[in-house]
């Protein structure tokens, strides 16, 4: 064969193998997931950091490890007592009917509350509300006085409406009422708190009716006696959950949700209104919701309303879990069993809450080390985290009380100049648990394509060399068996007989 | 004697039970969620790290595969020209 002859020869089969490989390596990975490759992952800001509303706050996991270990300042009755001082000396310089007495009346009234007088201020603000109604006022002027209003009867009532005090029923739901109006007011406001403000109360009248929903869901709707394989069944057998839908990898849109919005708020795993939760009388909260909004309602509910509270810490555990923060679900179940002795009236069902926090403990324990049990190494690093926080509280508050005593004044810009702990972060640092590692499928794509193209090269290397080779040695053959083949002898330029 | 105790025992414990508490509307509001943002940003834009680009390949062996594909056909090709030359 000529030599143009074995280069077509060897290009004709590089060629067909190139294809035959090529389309080989497609074909093989065409049912290929995202999720099997993790190797391929991106890191990308998870959905969660993009807030529900403009402006707003986005979620951290560090605000919920924060609350359950009460990382934050808080003031004390001594701040208070002052600043109860202070607002009654301006209200008595200001005309009743000056419109700048309104903020005055709901400092006046918060501190109130704060002192544990919930009915002396409910009064306040209602006739604030009444003052306000009088000017023409309304729509988001009446918000505060909404919120606030609802919040105090709410406080107020809770204790005899759960002891079963009809009276005390109706100011709880005229409470609520309060609430609901305030969110109609004004929705995006303090990270969208009233809103599940009124859908915790609505949950907790519904349980005063029914106390045995308290063993059936949280405060907002996730349920408390799936196991956690169950839990976990819809994250794409990732073993644990994910704040982020596993799902988005694989759809297309995700590449403009993620442009326009980060990765878009639709991506964040929905938590809450879990099966038969249709049947709970809780209108401000019906279908599943977005993990970080009830979260950061919890949160700032924590923080600037009454504190540690069962049914918070109850609820960030099952929320946490169902993102796969297990030491924060841990965590926050040890608070919950803490403060089970204010989870309902009824005995058996405050054991109930114990029991519930111990096996969900059990179960993130073995799944977080199967091998050895780590019980009481959590334990022991829940109680120095809560030490810590409730000491740099309690410095706080003593710091406070001192600078009163001595003189100073609460509005003075400095009052905390010489707190001995101010420089000290008291919030937790943010790590990875802030990051999305995702594989997308234009990637997995992208590389089957590469990694097709590297076997086509290759085997069409293999298949050009062996053809190559094979015509090489097939002159030869022939050569051995009967002289020169034809191409030789063809190629053999006849030469001149030598002249006698 | 039985159910009174027990009433007793209820509201006693009614004054302990969990309340649906909230958030308070009040000068200091403005500056908590204010330290508040600025706390969890702060510490969130130091740690996170940014968007990374994709990865180069899914598969380590590519570079191999790609290079000694072409040895190979670089070599086919010539052992096919340097036959026909040597027959020449």
């Amino acid at each position: 064969m000529s030599a143009r002859g074995r280069v077509a020869w060897t290009a004709a089969a590089a060629l067909a193998a190139w294809c035959v490989a090529y389309v080989g390596v497609q074909v093989a990975h065409l049912f290929d997931q995202p999720g099997r490759h993790p190797e391929l992952a991106r890191q990308f800001r998870p959905p969660h950091h993009v807030p529900e509303h403009a402006g707003g706050v986005p979620f951290r996991f560090a605000m919920a490890h924060d609350v359950i270990h009460e990382r934050f300042a808080k003031h004390g009755l001594a701040y208070y007592r002052e600043r109860d001082r202070v607002v009654r000396e301006k209200l008595a310089a200001l005309a009743p009917d000056d419109p700048a007495t309104f903020p005055l009346l709901d400092d006046l009234a918060v501190g109130v509350e704060r002192l544990g007088r919930s009915d002396e201020a409910a009064s306040i603000i209602r006739d604030k509300l009444a003052r306000q109604t009088a000017k023409g006022l309304g729509g988001r002027d009446l918000y505060t006085s909404y919120a606030n209003l609802g919040t105090f009867l709410i406080h107020g009532s809770f204790a005899q409406a759960a002891a079963g005090d009809p009276a005390a029923r109706e100011r709880l739901r005229e409470g609520v009422g309060f609430i609901r109006k305030s969110v109609e007011v004004n929705p995006a406001a303090h990270f969208g708190r009233e809103r599940w403000q009124a859908a915790i109360a609505e949950f907790l009248l519904a349980a005063m009716d029914d106390p045995t929903l308290l063993e059936k869901y949280d405060c907002v709707g996730n349920r408390l006696d799936l196991p956690l394989n169950e839990i976990m069944g819809d994250r794409r057998s990732t073993g644990y959950g994910r704040p982020y839908d596993m799902m988005f990898a694989e759809d297309t849109t995700f590449q403009r949700d993620r442009t326009e919005e980060g990765l878009g708020r639709a991506w964040i795993t929905k938590v809450g209104a879990e099966e038969g939760w249709e049947g709970v009388d809780v209108p401000s909260h019906r279908a599943r919701v977005p993990f970080d909004e009830p979260a950061l309602g919890i949160i700032g509910m924590w923080r600037q309303g009454g504190g540690a509270n069962p049914h918070f810490a109850l609820a960030l555990g099952e929320t946490m879990l169902r993102v796969g923060q297990r030491s924060i679900a841990w965590s926050a179940f040890e608070r919950a069993s803490r403060l089970a002795g204010r989870y309902s009236t009824i005995p058996e069902i405050q054991a109930f809450l114990r029991a519930h926090c111990y096996e969900r403990q059990a179960e993130i324990e073995r799944r977080l080390d199967p091998n050895s049990p780590i019980g009481d190494r959590l334990r022991s690093a829940f109680d120095a985290e809560l030490a810590h926080g409730q000491g740099y509280q309690e410095d706080f508050q003593d710091y406070e009380a001192a600078r009163i005593a001595a003189g100073g004044s609460i509005e003075d810009e400095h009052f905390l100049d010489d707190f001995p702990r101010r420089d000290e972060a008291i919030a937790s640092p943010s790590g990875r648990e802030e990051r999305a590692d995702v594989t997308l499928m234009s990637d997995l794509r992208a590389s089957v394509s590469e990694r097709a193209r590297a076997v086509a090269l290759f085997a069409s290397g293999i298949a050009a060399f062996a053809t190559s080779a094979l015509l090489g040695l097939r002159p030869g053959r022939r050569r051995k068996a009967g002289g020169p083949g034809v191409e030789a002898m063809e190629s053999v330029t006849p030469t001149p007989a030598p002249r006698p | 004697m039985e159910r009174l105790r027990s009433s007793l025992l209820v509201l006693a414990l009614a004054g302990l039970a969990g309340r649906s508490d909230a958030c308070l509307n009040d000068i200091e509001l403005e500056g908590h969620e204010r330290e508040f943002r600025s706390q969890y940003s702060q510490l969130a834009e130091s740690s996170e790290a940014p968007e990374t680009p994709r990865p180069r390949s899914l598969f380590a062996r590519d570079d191999v595969l790609l290079g000694g594909g072409a040895a190979l056909l670089v070599g086919a090709f010539a052992l096919a020209s340097r036959r026909d030359r040597a027959g020449a």
